[in-house]
């Protein structure tokens, strides 16, 4: 690198590193007070707006909730087996009665994670699906997960034809044209649902 | 001191996009909207305008051999507070931007004003600095979004100009972001150009 106009070291290019140890207690020393100082605010920041963003997160879950199967109230249960992608169940009651369940299951996307809640009726089909948090591609995933209308297309499918696969099989959906990858990560959490639903009903055999 | 000249500096003779050519990457990747532009230029310029105030106020205490770990533990403070505070506040311009705002970290926008005004100057005109240099981002954001979104999806600001079968779609996609950038580049030359030839 070219240090013409710095006149403090003109033979070096660069200054000589000093070992002195009290020389490098002081830059450790400045660089531990920033970060602690910084870490202090942000626990601050953390505190006021924590409470905020997890009541917002919960509003968003419970109306996504409703949204896949309307139901009075949502009982989170516990699986039996453990299954992947399944982030929580739950047993949607009115008035008593099991309406089905709400699995919130997380899935890829063609940019990424997506979160998405999906409703499943007692006969094990879909009563609807939500996309909850995603990173696609505006204009083009967007069309399958931001579109309620080609989500809404999940509505019925079930299981007794095989897993759900895109443009294929006997268990078909019919992705967007532009958007497979996103069409097939819906469709993957679709499946990862109603399995998850399955077992959740199997497990409450009384 | 000079505000005139700052800012003239900021939005065109130095503009930070198209004539310092930093911060490709989010430009590039966020002017798909132009809800998301203003976000994103606004909430850099807050964060610029921030980390320039407490670097030059720190310039003296922190040692020129860790000054960049010592710009990049202010700056990506500033960028989680506000990722926070925008994710308790303004959550739909949060999930838009998603995961750009914690990039703001390394926009180098930031840390080249950092290195190259605010550890060389006041506070004072270090905050200048950083609201000019900031507008000059988002204005180009703002232009940049405005062309994608309004050839490629024939809406502006989510309102309808045309419909959506007459659409460049190739301009929301990242080549159509190279493609209006290039061309901005190229006309911020010609102008500048025009303009010393005037002289």
């Amino acid at each position: 690198m070219n240090r013409k106009n710095e006149p403090a070291s003109p033979r070096s290019s660069k200054p000589a590193l000093s070992l002195d140890p009290r020389y490098i207690l002081r830059i450790t020393g400045v660089l531990l007070v920033i970060c602690l100082i910084t870490a202090l605010l942000l626990g601050a920041v953390n505190a006021v707006t924590k409470p905020r963003i997890d009541a917002l997160q919960a509003e968003k879950i419970r109306a996504a909730m409703s949204l896949v199967l309307e139901a009075d109230e949502y009982l989170p249960i516990q699986l039996q087996k453990d299954l992947r992608d399944v982030q929580s169940v739950s047993e949607a009651r009115t008035g008593g009665r099991t309406l089905g369940y709400v699995v919130q299951v997380t899935s890829n996307g063609s940019q990424g994670e997506m979160q998405m809640m999906v409703g499943v009726d007692v006969d094990n089909r879909v009563t609807g699906v939500s996309v909850i948090k995603h990173s696609e591609t505006p204009n083009i995933g967007t069309k399958v997960v931001a579109d309620q209308s080609v989500l809404d297309r999940f509505i019925g499918m079930d299981h007794a034809h095989g897993e759900i696969t895109v443009n294929s099989g006997t268990n078909r959906f019919d992705g967007i044209s532009g958007a497979t990858a996103s069409s097939k990560g819906v469709a993957a959490g679709v499946n990862t649902a109603l399995t998850a639903a399955y077992e959740a009903a199997s497990g409450q055999v009384k | 001191m000079n505000i005139g000249k700052q800012l003239k500096d900021g939005l065109l003779t130095q503009n930070p996009v198209l004539v310092q050519l930093l911060g490709m990457c989010s430009t590039l990747a966020i002017t798909t909207t132009v809800s998301n532009g203003i976000g994103m230029g606004l909430s850099v310029t807050i964060i610029l305008t921030l980390s320039n105030i407490f670097i030059s106020l720190l310039r003296r205490i922190i040692p020129e051999q860790v000054r960049i770990a010592c710009y990049i533990v202010v700056i990506a403070g500033f960028v989680t507070m506000v990722d926070l505070l925008l994710q308790a506040f303004f959550p739909d311009i949060a999930e838009s931007l998603g995961v750009f705002i914690p990039l703001i970290v390394v926009n180098c926008i930031i840390l080249a004003r950092a290195e190259s005004f605010a550890s060389k100057s006041k506070p004072l005109p270090a905050a200048i600095d950083g609201i000019c240099q900031g507008l000059g981002y988002t204005m180009i954001l703002l232009v940049m979004s405005a062309i994608r979104e309004l050839l490629g999806a024939g809406t502006l600001n989510g309102v309808r100009v045309f419909p959506a079968e007459y659409a460049a779609n190739i301009l929301i996609l990242p080549v159509g972001g190279f493609l209006t950038l290039g061309c901005l580049i190229a006309l911020m030359q010609w102008i500048q150009r025009k303009v010393k030839g005037g002289k």
